[in-house]
Order: C-alpha cells, then sequence, then structure tokens
C-alpha cells in the first residue's frame, strides 16, 4: 500500500500545481478561485442533481481512463477513446432502432455489441502499430475522426435523425425497456457500479493474470518480453483489444443511461460536448494520468474531475472552465520529473 | 450543364487549403527539428481567438486594415505558444505527446472562458465590423465567395520552405537537428537554440493559418470545442500524408481542404457530407498502414534530446 501512495506522490504534485495555476487565471480574470472552488464542490456535493451527475461523469470518465491505461501497459497509446465510445454508442443507437428484442436481452445484446465494436476498432491502430510500425498515437487520433464522421453519417442516414445545424442532431430518446437500471436514491444509472466493478477487474487483471502480466512485460520492452517467450506484438494488439472494448462499453453506458440519448457527433448527454476532437476520452486521459496508470487509483481521480465537471454547472460556468484546467495539468504531468513516475511506458516511444 | 457547383467546391475548396497548407507547413518546419508539437490544434485555436480579438478591438480604428493588425496578432500569438512548447521540450525535456494533448484541451477551455468572461457571450462569436480581405464577385447566381490574397501565400510557402530547408545554413541546421541531433552538436550546432528558432518560424505559420479562419474566412471566433473549425488535426494528416515533403504537402493540403469544404458547397449537407470529411483522416490511416516502412519522417521527431 506504501508503493501505491508513493507513487500517488508525483501526480498529486501536478495536479496541485495545475490547480495553483487555474487559480492564479481565474484570479486574473477576475474571479475569486475559492469562491469558484466551493461553489463548485457544494454544488457538485450537496444538490441531489450535482451528486447523481458527479456519479454518472464518474463512471464514464473512470471507463475512458481504463481505456487508456489499459493499452497504456504494453507501452501502446490508445489517444481514441472518443472514436471508439463513438462508435459503442452508435452500435447501441442502431440496434435499439432497428432489433427488436425481448426487454432484459435488448441491453444485455447492445451493450456486448458496443463492446465488441470498440474492441475491433481499436484492433486497427493495434495491428497497425505492432505489425506495420505506424504509432498508435497517430492512427488513434486519426481514426477518432473518421468514427465520428461514421457515427454521423450512421445517425443521420440510417437512423434518419434530423439535422438541426452542423453538427448536432435532434435528440434520440430510448425507451426504459432499452436502458440501463436505475441506482434508487441518486436517480442515475448504475453505470458507475459497473465501472468500480471494471476497475477492479482491470486491476487484478493486469497483476494476477498470466495475460497481464505478459502486458506488462511487453510494455518493459519487447527484447525482456520475447526472452520470456512473450509474443510482444499479439500484446500490444490484445491490450489494444481490451481498451477498446472497455472504451466501447463507456459509449454504450453513456448512450443508454437515464434521460440519455444520442445527438448527432456527440453521442452524449448535454455538457457531453464533442464527439470529434474533445470531450470525454480527453478527459479520460487527464484522469488517467492523474491515477498514475493504477486502474483502482483512476476510480479516485475519476471523482474528483467530475466534481469538477458537475459543479460548473453550479458557478454558472459551463464545462469549458474544466478542460482548461485539464489542459493545465496535463501540461504539469508532461514535465519529465513527474512523468517519469506517472507513465511508466516501457521501450521507446516513437512517432510513426 | 451548371457548372456552378464544380466553381464553388473548387473555390471553397482552396478556401479551406489555405489554414491547412499554412498550418502544415508551419508544423513541417517544426518537425523536421526534430520537435513534435501535437499540440497544433491548440496553437490555431489560440492564434484565431488573438486575431479575432485584435482584429475587433482595432476595428474602430483602423477600419478595414484591422484584419492585417488581426494576422500580425495571430502570428505573434502562434509564435509565443509554440514557442513555449518547444521551451518546456527542450530544456525541461517535457514528454511532447502529453504536453500536445494538454495544449489541444486547454485551448478550447481557455478560449471559451475569456471569450465569456470579456464579450459576455456564451457560444456566439466575436463578429468583426471589419470588411473581409478582399472580395471576388459575381461569379454566377448572385454566389459570391472570396478570394483571399493568402491564397497566393499558401502556393508560394512551399517553395520558400522547401528553398529555405534545402539551402539556407539554418535550414540544414534545422534538418540535422531532426535527424541525429548528437551528431549536428558534434558539428557544432547548438541544438536547443535551433529546435527553439524552428518552432518559432513554425509557429508563425500555425498562428497564420488559424487567424486566417476568424478574420477572413468566417471573419469571427467561433469557440471549437468539436475540432471542426480549427483543422489542426488535418494539418497534421497532411504533413505525415506528404511525406514532409513541401510539395506533396501542398497537394494534400488541397485534396483535404476539397474534401473539408464541400460542406460548403452542398446547401442541403447531408449526410453524405460526412463521409469525405473523413478521408483525410481515412488516407491518412491508409499511407501508414500501406507505407509506414518507406516514410521518411524526420530521425529524431518527439525524441527529447539532452546534451551529454
Amino acid at each position: 500500500m506504501t508503493g501505491a501512495l508513493k507513487s500517488a506522490v508525483p501526480s498529486l504534485i501536478a495536479l496541485f500545481l495545475g490547480l495553483a495555476v487555474a487559480s492564479i487565471l481565474m484570479w486574473i480574470l477576475g474571479l475569486n478561485p475559492f469562491n469558484v472552488f466551493y461553489t463548485l464542490f457544494t454544488g457538485a456535493l450537496t444538490t441531489p442533481f450535482g451528486q447523481s451527475s458527479v456519479l454518472t461523469y464518474m463512471g464514464s470518465y473512470t471507463l475512458f481512463a481504463l481505456a487508456f491505461i489499459i493499452p497504456g501497459k504494453a507501452g501502446i497509446w490508445n489517444v481514441g477513446a472518443q472514436g471508439q465510445a463513438i462508435l459503442g454508442g452508435i452500435t447501441v443507437a442502431l440496434i435499439v432502432t432497428f432489433v427488436p428484442l425481448p426487454p432484459i436481452i435488448w441491453p444485455l445484446f447492445a451493450i456486448i455489441a458496443a463492446i465488441v465494436v470498440g474492441a475491433l476498432w481499436s484492433a486497427v491502430s493495434g495491428v497497425l502499430e505492432a505489425y506495420r510500425n505506424a504509432s498508435a498515437i497517430v492512427t488513434t487520433i486519426m481514426l477518432n475522426f473518421v468514427a465520428a464522421s461514421i457515427a454521423s453519417f450512421l445517425l443521420l442516414w440510417v437512423i434518419g435523425a434530423k439535422v438541426k445545424y452542423v453538427p448536432q442532431t435532434s435528440y434520440l430518446t430510448f425507451g426504459s425497456e432499452t436502458t440501463i437500471p436505475t441506482f434508487p436514491y441518486f436517480n442515475t444509472s448504475i453505470m458507475f457500479i459497473v465501472a468500480i466493478l471494471v476497475a477492479i477487474g482491470s486491476a487484478f487483471f493486469l497483476a494476477r493474470t498470466t495475460l497481464g502480466y505478459s502486458i506488462r512485460a511487453t510494455g518493459l520492452g519487447s527484447r525482456p518480453a520475447e526472452s520470456k517467450g512473450i509474443n510482444p506484438k499479439t500484446m500490444k494488439v490484445i491490450a489494444m483489444i481490451i481498451g477498446g472494448a472497455v472504451a466501447g462499453l463507456a459509449g454504450a453506458g453513456d448512450v443508454m443511461s437515464v434521460g440519455h440519448g444520442c445527438y448527432l457527433v456527440a453521442c452524449y448527454q448535454d455538457g457531453f460536448a464533442g464527439g470529434w476532437f474533445g470531450g470525454e476520452g480527453f478527459a479520460g486521459i487527464a484522469v488517467a494520468l492523474v491515477a498514475a496508470n493504477n486502474p483502482i487509483g483512476s476510480v479516485f481521480s475519476a471523482v474528483f474531475f467530475a466534481i469538477l465537471a458537475s459543479g460548473t454547472a453550479s458557478v454558472g460556468q459551463n464545462v469549458y472552465v474544466v478542460w482548461a484546467m485539464q489542459g493545465i495539468i496535463i501540461l504539469f504531468m508532461a514535465a519529465p520529473a513527474l512523468s517519469r513516475g506517472i507513465i511508466k511506458l516501457g521501450g521507446r516511444r516513437k512517432w510513426i | 450543364m451548371d457548372l456552378t457547383p464544380f466553381v464553388l467546391l473548387i473555390v471553397f475548396g482552396l478556401q479551406w487549403a489555405i489554414p491547412i497548407a499554412t498550418a502544415a507547413d508551419g508544423e513541417l518546419v517544426t518537425e523536421k527539428s526534430g520537435i513534435l508539437n501535437i499540440g497544433i490544434y491548440g496553437v490555431m485555436v489560440i492564434s484565431g481567438f488573438a486575431a479575432a480579438v485584435a482584429n475587433y478591438q482595432t476595428g474602430q480604428a483602423l477600419g478595414s486594415s484591422s484584419a492585417y493588425v488581426g494576422l500580425l496578432a495571430g502570428m505573434a500569438a502562434g509564435v509565443g505558444v509554440n514557442f513555449l512548447f518547444a521551451f518546456l521540450a527542450t530544456k525541461i525535456h517535457v514528454d511532447q505527446v502529453i504536453a500536445g494533448i494538454g495544449i489541444n484541451i486547454f485551448a478550447v477551455g481557455i478560449t471559451y472562458v475569456l471569450l465569456q468572461r470579456f464579450y459576455e457571450i456564451d457560444g456566439t462569436p466575436i463578429s468583426n465590423s471589419v470588411a473581409p480581405l478582399f472580395t471576388v464577385g459575381g461569379l454566377s447566381q448572385g454566389i459570391a465567395p472570396k478570394i483571399s490574397p493568402l491564397m497566393v501565400v499558401m502556393f508560394v510557402l512551399p517553395v520558400l520552405v522547401y528553398l529555405f530547408l534545402a539551402r539556407t545554413k539554418l535550414g540544414l541546421h534545422i534538418r540535422a537537428v531532426g535527424e541525429n541531433p548528437q551528431a549536428a552538436e558534434a558539428a557544432g550546432i547548438d541544438v536547443v537554440k535551433t529546435r527553439l528558432t524552428a518552432t518559432a518560424i513554425g509557429g508563425s505559420l500555425l498562428g497564420l493559418g488559424g487567424a486566417y479562419l476568424t478574420v477572413d474566412f468566417f471573419n469571427s471566433f467561433i469557440p471549437d470545442p468539436t475540432g471542426t473549425v480549427f483543422p489542426g488535426f488535418i494539418a497534421l494528416a497532411a504533413v505525415i500524408a506528404g511525406g514532409w515533403s513541401p510539395p506533396y504537402v501542398l497537394g494534400m493540403s488541397v485534396l483535404f481542404g476539397a474534401c473539408v469544404g464541400l460542406r460548403f458547397v452542398l446547401i442541403a449537407p447531408g449526410a453524405l457530407v460526412y463521409l469525405t470529411y473523413m478521408l483525410p483522416f481515412v488516407m491518412t490511416v491508409a499511407v501508414l498502414g500501406v507505407a509506414s516502412k518507406r516514410l521518411r519522417p524526420p530521425a529524431a521527431l518527439g525524441v527529447p534530446y539532452k546534451k551529454e
């Protein structure tokens, strides 16, 4: 446990520095940072709406962070969770619209399909990196845009959503028989519990299973992995597939949770803007970095970012204040003294 | 046969090629020195914002020449942000990919916040009171697409970039530190200084690309949380698909510009637009998949350099 705490120190330093710089920026802009953070936290934690949205955000952020962490353990960078989740979300929308199934089987089938689609999509980048020497950083970024385009196309062309103005359409809502059950009291879907279970499962998988060990060994370098009889190429693809599967689950969860539906491109509840580039997929990277790439840590880190995100409504700001903060925190995470502790991605990382 | 749609496609395609090509040239110069800035999108957003604000604030005093102030402000902002990035990368040895992601997210957030704070506008653009740079009117059916003087810049820049990299001493140094910084250092080239210079030059072009959009094309700043307004990632794609060679990068930019510009040509955009919009990214992934072993990126791209 002390080891885990020790590895959390650099990310906490970066987090603190990031928040300090964000506070200075607020002060320059004429806002009182203490007031902002106070209203932000009380708004998120004391109102019923705030509490339920903290849990909703927390579930998504955790899954998006895991989608970055698991491939990261094999030394492969999944910057494409956004795209994988969008395709997962659109898969759910297609199934709900076109495939008639009995009530309980319906959501299960849709979720599994979303997971498969997310996994297949990320596999493309995994295979290109492992076998064609093309960096997953580039291909996942590029495929985010391709995924968003495909999702937009399908929503407009196949599902027949109406364009309000580019790039956003009408809101598709699903009937209660196709949504994920609600957690009592908090009025939020049980996705956040699923996310916590997936985080625990990932930690167990990486630490205790042979496959998890092989993935971690690959991250420490191809040579040493090969000497242990592990095929690093296969492991990279497998790690990427698992990451994409988790992202697909996140996409399904966002779309199928109560009150959620599907926007064109965004595929998310309002506030979760940005299917093309921004949004939760990138927030997930911030969450993963603050968690020092630790699956269990990502739950706690996700809670923090979820409070920031859901509290913004209470300070009369939009979510972009949090984007600015996330950006600053990520910049601090990139500092070598900190990133060495945070990102234990092995091997020589290359571009292209 | 009515040729208007084709003419429009060419005009809009070339208009969209301007920011893509300019930014791609900027990223090319930056990458040639071994600095990898995937925060190019964020740099464009910030410089676009700076340009729009400068244009708007000087509009009353300067009239239509405020557009040029805007362009200069955008270039200055591009130099500033890119230089800051290069400073972090060369002096503090930050992880370039993570820092790039950070800049992208920060840029979208901060411009939105500033817009709301100082212009009390939530999600709507700042409109400039000034006329666009210059307009070619009377094409047909009353449609008057603008042709920006920056179109000339777009076609001249690759030549200049090529000559600069191939024929000048500084260009040679930039390529040397991008390929093999250790050897360059041994030959007496200051690696850090060369990289800082290259990113500053590149930053001015990134800034010009971002400024073009807000000062000329849209004539306003549009907050861009979805990454569809500022084509930073398309420019990044054009550099890769163009194989780090100025003429090919220009060719890719023009092609990608047409893919984006199509959105503005069709009266009812419809679903098919999204299929062309993804073409730049599909092509780049395909190029990487098919020819990644033949691509020749600068050998030290994204690799931090520390003096022994």
